[in-house]
């Protein structure tokens, strides 16, 4: 048995044991979907922490940090950026309000079926995007451990997400976020310090060996980052984009009041913050090590498994079999995690907004369950066959596109809801379309999709990331949207 | 108090991604052996994680 398998299966049995031991303890629809309040603010963080180091944050920063080096430390500062607005912004207000998702914040100022609607779409589209991130990078990590398809992976991954969620639901994907959390922390501090070890444990010198094999020009941003405009977006879509990601938003209500929302975010910024730290050193690590170790490189000269398994060939190199192994079944369990995350907030989104929302009859908590069931198992098919059209992608650059679409999509109506009185129905309908709308329409238009999904040779919207022009456009639209009587009025004549 | 804590968070993100647009020469070169670059990131992070400790550690009346 590899190394991998060793760590891999006793990961897979103890989170079926959790999801086995949480559907026990969650009987209520209010069990299921917020752990019946009862979760701690250390918790509730290391959860929040858990979610938000994904697949993306672990093996597609280090992948990044290898490609493209300070590339990803720019990631890295605008994400972690929206921690501390979360926190003041968002967490509390959300708690006091008992709000689980956006559609619910909405639906407290507004009985619009339509506004419920739009809003669950949006939160879908990010939670969909978010999946194929996810799902990439457990695709190429299985596909390179076990020498399964990569469509046979994704759908392992895929039948296993939705059973968590099927059957813990919010209480076993807080528990296996927890743990996923702590292991993923511990690896990240096992890699740095490895990477530190070889270089006599100062960063310095690990930054000079990294520059001596690819030139200063990894200490600063690439050529992807030459653009201003493309910059700017980047760094708003990546700051606000947090604030608008469903499965992180209804964490919040699994706390039982606002101050230990409010607690919890500010202790998983720390955390994030600190594994930002880690990967600095893991990523300059992966640049100066790997290239003098060619059995990690195919004969074209190319990372075996892709860019995003920069991190899994580190370990290889710094322990061996057994901490590569260790290290894959962590990045696996990260990735599980966060996909049960994610299945859970799609199918809250179809089940309590879509489906509950838009009914004229009462629809009963079992009812709410079972569709979150059938929604989950709709969510894992669709993540399977849209992961197969974003394979080549890093998963990085795919999940700032998720975030951008979140900070165009759900932020602007969020916030104009939460803070401005003046915001109307038709205001949150124009703020919410012309978000999901700028963000989608742009991203298709852009390089992203443009040229590398449909081939094109020139995009038609120059910039990969929308969030300078969609975010301001769906703030506007909810302004004009709400104040359009009042401007009218003024303009006629008397 | 909240709304300035949030104007700090956006000017940190204002100045870093406004260097790195407008002015990315700024951050060639070394400070004691660490690259600026890294250094203005590591920066970023601390004020970052300073306004959100000044937050989470003040009194905290509000339910």
């Amino acid at each position: 048995m590899s190394a991998a398998l060793l760590f891999f299966l006793p990961l897979v049995v103890l989170t079926l044991a959790i999801c086995h031991l949480a559907a026990r303890r969650s009987q209520s629809a209010g069990d299921f979907f917020s752990a019946g309040n009862r979760i701690g603010p250390w918790q509730n963080a290391l959860a929040l922490a858990g979610d938000y180091l994904s697949a993306a944050a672990f093996l597609g920063a280090a992948g990044l940090y290898f490609a493209a080096g300070y590339d990803s430390l720019v990631y890295a500062v605008g994400t972690l950026a929206g921690w501390p607005l979360l926190m003041l912004l968002l967490a509390g207000k959300l708690r006091q309000l008992g709000c689980f998702t956006v559609s619910d914040v909405l639906a407290q100022r507004f009985a619009s079926r339509r506004l419920r609607a739009l809003s669950a779409t949006s939160s879908l589209l990010v939670t969909l995007f978010y999946l194929i991130v996810q799902m990439v990078g457990a695709g190429k990590l299985i596909e390179l451990l076990f020498g399964l398809p990569y469509l046979a992976a994704v759908a392992l991954v895929a039948l296993l997400m939705v059973g968590y969620v099927a059957i813990g639901g919010m209480l076993a994907t807080t528990w296996v976020q927890m743990i996923k959390a702590v292991l993923l922390l511990l690896c990240g501090a096992m890699l740095a310090w490895g990477v530190l070890a070889q270089f006599g444990f100062s960063a310095p010198a690990l930054f000079d060996a990294a520059t001596r094999l690819r030139g200063d020009a990894i200490l600063l941003p690439g050529a992807a980052l030459s653009d201003p405009v493309e910059v700017l977006s980047l760094g708003l879509g990546l700051t606000l984009g947090l604030l608008g990601l469903p499965h992180v938003l209804m964490r919040f209500l699994t706390v039982p009041d606002a101050r230990a929302a409010r607690r919890s975010a500010a202790i998983a910024t720390l955390l994030v913050g600190g594994f930002f730290c880690l990967n600095i050193l893991i990523g300059y690590g992966a640049i100066a090590l790997l290239p003098a170790h060619p059995a990690f490189f195919d004969a074209g000269g190319k990372l075996l498994g892709g860019g995003n398994m920069a991190a899994l060939h580190l370990a290889g190199l710094l322990g061996g079999a057994p901490l590569a192994g260790l290290v894959a079944a962590v990045a696996f369990a990260t990735i599980l995690a966060v996909v049960s995350g994610l299945t859970l907030a799609g199918a809250a989104a179809i089940s309590h907004d879509l489906w509950a929302g838009l009914h004229s009859r009462t629809v009963s908590a079992a009812e709410k369950k079972a569709v979150s069931r059938y929604a989950a198992l709709a969510l894992g098919l669709l993540a399977v066959l849209l992961s197969t059209l974003f394979q080549q992608q890093n998963i990085a650059f795919v999940m700032g596109l998720a975030f951008a679409i979140a900070a165009s999509a759900n932020f602007p109506v969020l916030l104009l809801a939460l803070y401005w009185r003046g915001l109307t129905e038709q205001g949150a309908l124009a703020c919410a379309a012309s978000g999901i709308l700028a963000s989608g329409v742009l991203i298709v238009l852009g390089p992203a999709v443009w040229v590398a999904v449909l081939g094109f040779d020139r995009p038609l919207f120059p910039w990969a990331s929308p969030a300078l022009f969609a975010v301001p456009l769906a703030f506007a639209a909810g302004v004009l949207g709400s104040q359009r009587r009042a401007l009218f009025r003024k303009v006629k004549p008397q | 108090m909240k709304t300035l804590l949030c104007c700090l968070t956006l000017l940190v993100v204002a100045l870093y991604y406004g260097v790195l647009a407008y002015a990315p020469g700024l951050l060639a070169g070394r400070l004691a052996g660490w690259p600026l670059s890294i250094l203005f990131a590591l920066a970023a992070f601390a004020a970052l994680f300073a306004i959100t400790l000044f937050a989470a550690l003040r009194r905290d009346d509000t339910p």
